[in-house]
């Protein structure tokens, strides 16, 4: 039994990594660049995002890096996030105990040149076991991109370097299943161009990608390419359709899916996100996968409330090898710049019927530099 | 069909797909229970990648799957030629006791604690796992 009260852990670890929140598309703006100045969002915040920040939180701030007291010359942005969270983690009906652990210490820089700009994201990331030193920091995401629109949020981008390929809905909380289980994981990201077109009604990313050639240890592992398209039908409904083809030395893993979110009313968004998975495994064996995220966000002042349901059939010809998750996460925007989170979840093999149940209930503290 | 609806027709057809719980012929091989199980489950960013490689184990891929049961921590998986005294196929519950891979799923690791921590494999995937030890571990060499 864990019967350690403070266990210092990262196995939960729910680093928010590149991940924007998805949850203020549609009700705040149309698109993700709206608000950050990566066409796929996540990292830096444009003007547009920091008055966002500033607005729905409860008591305000200088949103700007650092509170404004730093100046910072024309062409220079930069940022960070860090976050750490602690809490009750059961893993079945004997192993609970009490958590603490570190999520994401990472700093943003962007140089914008005209038309070009460089983006780097550095920081702290959870290390290899026994080679602390070599493996602690890493820059997880470095490009240098090209944009049609100097200064705009719209038009043609094109990005080399390392990144998250654009797919699915790209939740900070990667968790949730279609990241979990889906084409878009934890540290998913990796070396690839791609071509993006952004328009308040629709939007397309097409990336090519290979597999880290300079840190062989990455989640990556694999050749292939991700599109992801979505149009918004109306200022209340968007639909997206979504591919990726995964090529590693082991199998190869097809993802095809939808996208949908709806605002309801002004102050609800439902969204979702269903993958089909063909995972083929080059020494025999076949998998046919669902991986399936739903997320109803609910906006009350400078609070969002979170339901999220996922599902995941880990081979569609046999039973009982699906597992369900749902999760109640609260955020509190305090401030411009801190969030505080409480995320819970309980999970279940075959709705309960196929093994124990599990959960936790975590409280995360978020600042933004 | 409209070429618009196939994803959906995909997704639709996939959903129907007749399952079968009174049977599992999924192959009980090395590397199917390292692609289908152990890297979804174990082989996470934050446990046993190759990236984080909680105490050296890696099961996000095949040859790291393969340097970890049979370099890093031998005892994981033992095949009947690997017992104390060695025995000859089938060994049977003999090499289930001793490969600490099956005790940490069915039941708890040196520190109390059953792997996945944060999720239980399934019973199937574990019985998947135990039918391949039984049956000498094949394409673990």
């Amino acid at each position: 039994m864990r019967n350690a009260l403070l266990v210092v852990s990262v196995v939960l670890a729910t680093a928010g990594t590149a991940a924007a929140y998805p949850q203020f598309q549609l009700i705040k703006d149309q698109t993700c660049s709206s608000c950050h100045l990566s066409p796929a969002g996540g990292g830096l915040l444009s003007e547009n995002g920091l008055n966002t920040a500033e607005t729905i939180s409860q008591w305000g701030t200088a949103p700007e890096f650092f509170y404004k007291k730093v100046p910072l010359p024309s062409w220079l942005e930069l940022g960070g996030d860090f976050r750490g969270a602690g809490g009750f983690d059961q893993s079945d009906r004997i192993d609970k105990g009490f958590v603490v652990f570190p999520m994401q210490a990472d700093l943003y820089a962007a140089a914008t040149f005209g038309a070009y700009s460089v983006h780097v994201t550095g920081g702290v990331r959870d290390p290899q076991d026994g080679n602390t030193a070599k493996t602690l920091f890493a820059s997880r995401e470095h490009w240098v991109q090209w944009q049609q629109n100097p200064g705009e949020t719209e038009g043609v981008f094109v990005r080399v370097g390392r990144f998250m390929p654009v797919f699915g809905l790209r939740e900070v909380e990667h968790p949730y299943y279609d990241r979990r289980y889906g084409g878009s994981p934890l540290y998913g990201e990796t070396y690839g161009a791609a071509v993006e077109y952004v328009d308040p009604k629709w939007e397309i990313h097409a990336t090519g990608f290979i597999h880290d050639p300079i840190f062989k240890d990455s989640i990556e592992r694999g050749n292939g390419g991700a599109l992801y398209g979505e149009a918004r039908v109306t200022e209340q409904t968007a639909l997206g359709l979504e591919a990726k083809l995964d090529i590693t030395p082991d199998d190869k893993t097809t993802y095809v899916g939808v996208v949908g979110k709806q605002v309801i009313g002004k102050t609800i968004l439902v969204q979702a996100d269903v993958q089909f998975v063909h995972h083929k495994i080059d020494a025999g064996g076949i998998e046919n996968q669902i991986v399936a995220t739903a997320i109803a966000s609910y906006f009350i002042g400078p609070f969002m409330i979170d339901l999220g349901l996922n599902d995941y059939h880990e081979n569609l010809a046999y039973k009982l090898l699906d597992q369900e998750a749902i999760d109640l996460n609260a955020h509190w925007f305090a401030t411009s710049h801190l969030e505080l989170l409480l995320t819970n979840r309980f999970q279940m093999l075959a709705f309960g019927a196929d093994g124990e149940s599990s959960g936790y209930s975590l409280l995360q503290l978020h600042y933004r530099l | 069909m409209n070429v618009k609806m196939w994803p959906f027709a995909l997704l639709l057809a996939a959903g129907c797909n007749v399952e079968n719980d009174t049977q599992d012929d999924r192959p009980a091989t090395f590397e199917f229970i390292t692609q289908a199980i152990l890297k979804p489950s174990c082989g996470t960013a934050e446990c046993h990648s190759a990236m984080k490689a909680v105490k050296g184990d890696v099961f996000d891929s095949v040859a790291g799957a393969r340097e970890t049961m049979t370099v890093t921590h031998s005892d994981l998986v033992y095949k009947c030629e690997q017992l104390q005294p060695a025995e000859t196929f089938p060994c049977g519950n003999d090499a289930l006791n001793a490969s600490y891979l099956y005790q940490v799923i069915d039941d708890k690791d040196v520190e109390g604690d059953r792997m996945p921590l944060d999720q239980a494999l399934s019973n199937k995937d574990i019985v998947l796992i135990r039918t391949w030890i039984l049956d000498d571990a094949p394409g673990l060499n």
